[in-house]
């Protein structure tokens, strides 16, 4: 099969692009995605079928639509039928897919300043954890039914602005101005386990964090300036490996689930890639030793970029990957579907 | 084409006399005969009253929003002989400062660019011009040019802060500082440039009016060396007064003459499209076409491209 | 570009007027993202010196009318699902303003980008696409259960003729009963052997003109000798074979338009004319047929096209559509072929300036359309990026992230005023929700020292009120930050006080304690609260701090008492506030540490 970029465009700015990972196992290809948008009057989050009945046709159909009053910032998977949205107005939407959309809870204004609301920037899951970031700095743990964040950490006087879980009690997260933070969840006191800054001597804030889906302890980390950080989260003082991702905001990135030495970054300047390794299969085989992303300067010889799409006039702001199907999107109010990915 | 996309009942007693945007437009102020100040929130073409400003024993005569980096602040002016300016604060909208130094109705205020701070200018009947400086311990200070505009003062309007040719010449470093300049409007049918050195001097007095002069607009600054000022007058004519940025002398072209008194000039924000508002009731909106013409485009008749000057 | 405005008539009403709605639709505002992507590839391609070849310009034409015509049907779809009238006629009037963009903007393309040597073919191919009616009512025909006896069976083979689709004229003769008959049998050979100027035949237009003459000699003789006579509708057939004005006034009706039946009878009559004469042959035609006090906006800019007057095209178009999308991507094309003429002063690059600026500038009223309009502006060499510093500053900013957006699409247009200013605008967004932090570090990136003072000592109010410090995390990590304001500064070190003192490093807290009183760098509002803290090291034994030390710290505690504090708040904070009490104990404190300093100076003697 070949690959094939199918191009939609919606009339809405896309923020947030997010596979719903197919539930039975033996269909490596996801069906569905939710896609959330900001910058509007009226702002949205939908849901689009990839799958059309008749084979021929690769459009997404869009199945569902729920409207929403501020920008959608962020998107999570809790399970396979179950996400979060956390908004611009300080609210994480809990949201299930039977069929059609629909919210079956909300956290509302859970992030705010002293008099007014402050945007949610950030959910992050961990079964049966959930973690919300926002521009008040603060860091809101809750669970499913339960009707408030059980607990509320003041954790940076900037806007965090990515969080990710490193295991099942910690949190890493970064701010606007490059600080990140290591958290333990079951600590008494307001203060993290490590802080340090992304960027030496500058202050480069922090766009985007992904965990690698295997080895929890590697954590990349997106900057405003378009570099791409790796920590080890043994020694998360210092990063192991920087490479140059963009020239300017790396949006998103995000390993893929199964083939977790594959990479995906999504850009400011509209550039999305994929990150390939060479040899991919000599590294597998010779465990944590030599991991990839571990290899400080020697990883960038270790790997291939490929341009997914042909740079686009404006900025993509988030991509996700699923089986051999990629999708994202951006500023150009348009989302690029990529099916048959080549690995 | 133009529509109208939304009608909004303010719920003023009397009169409106001026209506401002903020800064980004999501907000609107306007003022009225029945003495107040109300502010609305603008969002998706709706509009709802956040504040309901009392203060002045007169009519309140026009609005004046301040760059957003100083905070949310307000100012206005009244026949009550007193300008007003307001803060929000907290949530709350209080009098931050009043002036009551003119000896006759305030007609006009108008805010300096922002990169010279926090800097006022009022025109008032009485012929003077007041500049209200905010100072860095929190208080103002007040200069006042006397006899601006013998009988009375009737607009004023400041220059862009970038001078001409700015845009280019600002990667060189050797920019001096920019010359604070506004333009003022009167009854003495002149229109005059003012410019600060030290002193605030009379740099112009542009003769082209036959009749009291209402209001002036120093068009907004796009990088051409040209300067631009719309003054409209009693005697029914918009003049656009030119300045080539390398001389000192104004070139003036009449706009259109309409069939009324002509109230009201105002630039958009990038100074390609001047509304004009009239004593007939009427708002006209007019662009400079690429060959240098200026041609209405609110109400013209598109099958065949005339202007309503024509017919 | 919406205005209040506030006639008299309705003392209490305010209009928010707007306009150029239709590029606001969901549906054109596909188009408009759609189109962007063409167009900066294409500004690509030209790349700097603005070479282009005509190939590349003519895929991109083509790019853009698929655009135009995939707008035009879903515009069409969601008119026929709409649920009102008023909203279905809207869409239909947006699908009409479309398609005339379409019809306007192929011409050009054939007319400038082409260029053909033989015009004809084009502008057939032209009506053959915009007027498919020919072949629908074939379909009809054919359809219908007796095609040869039809109501429609000749309008639709004059249709077919019409558009020299002689191959479907020649099959639908064919299944006329009488076909066998001499006078078809004549008729459809004639057809079959009609020779036809195409725009890529070998044949050279001389060559062509001496056989199509031989051709219609041959149909006028046989006319002549009677072959049609027994059918009325063969002869017509024939009449309009030989280009007869007569018969084109017969068949009028068939016709929708004046430039299809134009075209059509030049195909008859000239089907070798030169894109030179094309213009007056057009507008003499149009004259003749309906008159030129019926003008529309639409027939002026085709005539405009014919004419190859480029100017009138684009002032005309600006009249038929409700939108500057269609001029500013026009214009930037023609530009591209050098086909933008200069007229009078103006030059072809400042039209193509202006014209892309307003398209700009109306993307720019747009809550989502703004960041398609910063591309256009890119490539306005004049004007565009001071248009650009004014626009991108009134953007609202409801989220830090699209502050940051805008500061990097500023960055890296070297807008460093509007950085400033979106930094500053964020700074006092921060102040206002008490976020003190954040406050501090807008400040610092926009290098605004009121900003980082007001800032800092906000800081410093709010560790005298809870005598606990804000946002440590941050001022801990401020760097080279905290030169951006000397309060800030000031707050630094003070921190810097603190931690020293905490980890009993004294030595090293009091010398820093002095150099901050002394070098004047504290507010002086804060000096009694600096004294105060100087009291317990004051209080060592052997002392921290050194006679020298001491008489400067009396000596400030003078100052304080005798002068009038110029930055003096109304109500002061009680820490700031130095009382007799305080006096006291500092007094005593300081000439006991001078005591003891005698002391072990006299030891060390």
């Amino acid at each position: 099969m070949v690959e094939t970029v199918c191009a939609k465009f919606v009339s809405k700015k896309i923020r947030k692009v997010r596979w719903q990972r197919p539930a039975a196992f033996g269909r490596p290809n996801p069906e569905y995605f939710v896609a959330g948008s900001w910058d509007d009057e009226q702002n949205e989050v939908s849901l689009w079928n990839t799958v059309s009945p008749d084979e021929q046709n690769n459009d997404p159909i869009q199945v569902s639509t729920i409207p929403v009053t501020s920008d959608v910032n962020d998107i999570s998977f809790y399970d396979t039928s179950n996400f979060f949205v956390a908004l611009g107005n300080g609210t994480i939407m809990m949201v299930r897919i039977d069929k059609k959309l629909e919210v079956v809870h909300q956290w509302k204004d859970i992030h705010h300043f002293k008099s007014a609301k402050a945007p949610a920037t950030g959910i992050v899951c961990q079964s049966p954890e959930i973690a919300s970031i926002g521009e008040d700095g603060k860091l809101n743990l809750m669970r499913i039914n339960q009707d408030k964040p059980y607990k509320t950490i003041d954790a940076d006087s900037c806007s965090l602005n990515a969080a990710v879980f490193t295991s099942q009690n910690e949190i890493f997260t970064g701010n606007s101005r490059g600080m990140i933070k290591l958290w333990d969840l079951r600590s008494t006191t307001e203060k993290p386990v490590q802080s340090t800054s992304l960027a030496e001597d500058s202050e480069v804030g922090v766009s985007s964090m992904e965990r690698n889906p295997f080895q929890g302890h590697i954590v990349a980390v997106g900057g405003y300036d378009g570099m791409l950080t790796v920590y080890d989260m043994r020694k998360a003082q210092t990063p192991v490996t920087v490479m140059e991702a963009s020239d300017s905001c790396l949006n998103e990135l995000r390993f893929h689930p199964e083939r977790a030495d594959h990479l995906f970054t999504a850009s400011e300047s509209g550039a999305v890639w994929h990150w390939v390794p060479m040899g991919a299969k000599t590294a597998v085989s010779n465990g944590l030793s030599t991991n990839l992303w571990l290899s400080g300067d020697l990883a960038t010889q270790q790997l291939n970029i490929r341009e997914i799409l042909p740079s686009l006039p404006l900025a993509v702001n988030s991509v996700d990957v699923c089986g051999e199907s990629l999708i994202c999107g951006g500023d150009n109010e348009a989302f690029y579907y990529v099916s048959n990915v080549v690995f | 084409m133009v529509s109208v996309i939304s009608t909004v009942d303010t719920g003023h007693e009397d009169m409106i006399h001026d209506a401002q945007m903020d800064y980004y437009g999501c907000r609107l102020a306007t003022c009225s005969s029945d003495r107040s100040v109300r502010i609305y929130d603008v969002k998706n073409g709706t509009q709802t009253l956040a504040a309901d400003l009392r203060g002045h024993e007169g009519p309140v005569w026009q609005i004046a929003w301040a760059h957003p980096k100083f905070g949310n602040i307000l100012a206005s002016c009244s026949y009550d002989h007193k300008v007003i300016i307001w803060k929000e604060m907290n949530g709350q909208w209080v009098k931050f400062y009043e002036y009551a130094n003119h000896d006759s109705s305030v007609n006009s205020v108008c805010w300096a660019p922002h990169d010279y701070g926090l800097i006022l200018a009022c025109g008032s009947s009485d012929g003077s011009i007041s500049i209200l400086s905010a100072t860095a311990a929190g208080g103002w200070e007040a200069k006042k040019i006397n006899n601006a505009h013998t009988i009375g003062c009737n607009a004023v309007s400041w220059a862009p802060a970038i001078g001409p040719n700015a845009a280019f010449d600002s990667t060189t470093g050797s920019r001096s500082a920019p010359v604070k300049r506004f333009v003022s409007g009167g009854c003495d049918n002149l229109v005059k440039v003012w410019r600060e050195d030290k002193e605030w001097v009379e740099e112009a007095k542009l003769e082209g009016h036959s009749d009291w002069v209402r209001d002036a607009a120093w068009a907004p600054s796009i990088g051409l060396s040209r300067t631009v000022i719309a003054s409209c007058s009693q005697d029914r004519r918009v003049i656009l007064w030119t300045n080539d940025g390398v001389s000192s002398s104004w070139n003036q072209r009449v706009l259109h003459t309409f069939e009324d008194v002509v109230w009201h000039v105002s630039w958009s924000v990038t100074g390609n499209i001047l509304a004009v508002s009239g004593g007939d009731n009427k708002v006209s909106l007019w662009k400079e076409t690429v060959e240098g013409q200026w041609v209405c485009i609110s109400d013209v008749n598109r099958g065949k491209g005339s202007t309503p000057g024509q017919q | 570009m919406a205005g209040p405005v506030s006639p008299q008539t309705c003392k209490k009403k305010l209009y928010t007027i707007s306009w150029e709605r239709t590029l606001y639709n969901p549906f054109v505002r596909k188009l408009v993202n759609e189109s962007c992507g063409a167009f900066t590839s294409l500004q690509i391609k030209a790349g700097t010196d603005g070479q282009i070849s005509s190939s590349e310009l003519i895929k991109s034409s083509h790019q853009y009318r698929c655009i135009m015509n995939a707008c035009i049907e879903d515009l069409n779809q969601a008119a026929d699902l709409a649920n009102s009238v008023e909203s279905n006629q809207a869409l239909q009037e947006m699908s009409e303003i479309f398609y005339k963009a379409e019809l306007v903007w192929n011409l050009c393309e054939i007319l400038y980008l082409e260029n053909p040597l033989g015009i004809l073919p084009h502008l057939l191919e032209w009506i053959r696409i915009h007027f498919p009616n020919a072949v629908e009512e074939t379909g009809t025909v054919l359809a219908s259960p007796n095609p040869g006896l039809h109501e429609s069976y000749w309008k639709a083979l004059y249709g077919l003729v019409f558009q020299l689709r002689l191959e479907s004229a020649t099959k639908l003769l064919r299944i006329h009963p009488d076909f066998q008959s001499e006078a078809f049998q004549s008729a459809y050979e004639l057809l079959k052997k009609m020779p036809v100027f195409s725009a890529n035949s070998t044949v050279s237009a001389p060559e062509f003109t001496f056989r199509w003459n031989h051709w219609k000699e041959e149909c006028e003789s046989r006319t002549q000798a009677g072959d049609f006579f027994e059918s009325k509708d063969l002869e017509l057939l024939l009449e309009i074979l030989c280009g007869k004005e007569e018969a084109f006034e017969k068949v009028g009706d068939h016709f929708e338009t004046w430039y299809q039946r134009m075209i059509t009878q030049l195909t008859f009559t000239q089907p070798t004319i030169g894109t030179l004469s094309l213009g007056d042959e057009a507008e003499q035609f149009f004259a003749s047929l309906i008159g030129l006090d019926d003008l529309t906006s639409l027939d002026a800019t085709l005539l405009a096209v014919l004419r190859r007057d480029t100017r009138k095209v684009i002032g005309e178009m600006q009249g038929v559509l409700d939108n500057s999308w269609f001029t500013a991507h026009l214009a930037d094309l023609l530009y591209h072929a050098g086909a933008l003429q200069s007229f009078e002063d103006i030059n072809s690059l400042q039209l193509r300036e202006t014209l892309l600026r307003d398209y700009s500038i109306c993307l720019f009223s747009h809550q989502s359309l703004w960041s398609v309009g910063v591309l256009y502006l890119d490539h306005c060499p004049n004007v565009g990026s001071a248009t650009l510093e004014h626009l991108l500053t009134r953007l609202p900013c409801q989220s830090e992230m699209k502050a940051t957006k805008i500061i990097s699409l500023a960055e890296r247009r070297k807008l460093t005023s509007v950085v400033t200013s979106v930094c500053r605008v964020m700074g006092r967004r921060a102040l206002a929700n008490r976020r003190l932090g954040a406050a501090v570090a807008w400040a610092v990136k926009a290098q605004d020292a009121p900003l980082a003072t007001y800032a800092a000592d906000a800081v410093l109010k709010s560790y005298l009120q809870d005598s606990d410090f804000t946002s440590t995390d941050l001022l801990d990590s401020l760097g080279a930050g905290l030169l951006a304001s000397d309060r800030l500064a000031f707050l630094g070190k003070y921190r810097e006080f603190h931690r020293l003192y905490n980890s009993n490093d004294f030595h090293s807290a009091a010398g820093l304690l002095i150099s901050l009183i002394s070098s004047r760098i504290a507010p002086k509002y804060f000096w009694t609260v600096l004294l105060m803290d100087a009291l317990p090291l004051l209080e060592t034994n052997p002392p921290v701090f050194t006679s020298e030390q001491t008489y400067e710290l009396m000596q400030s505690l003078q100052e304080l008492t005798s002068s009038f504090q110029d930055d003096a708040e109304i109500n002061p904070h009680p820490n700031c506030q130095l009382n007799s009490d305080k006096t006291m104990l500092i007094t005593l404190a300081l000439s006991r540490n001078l005591a003891k300093c005698f002391v072990q100076q006299t030891v060390c003697d």
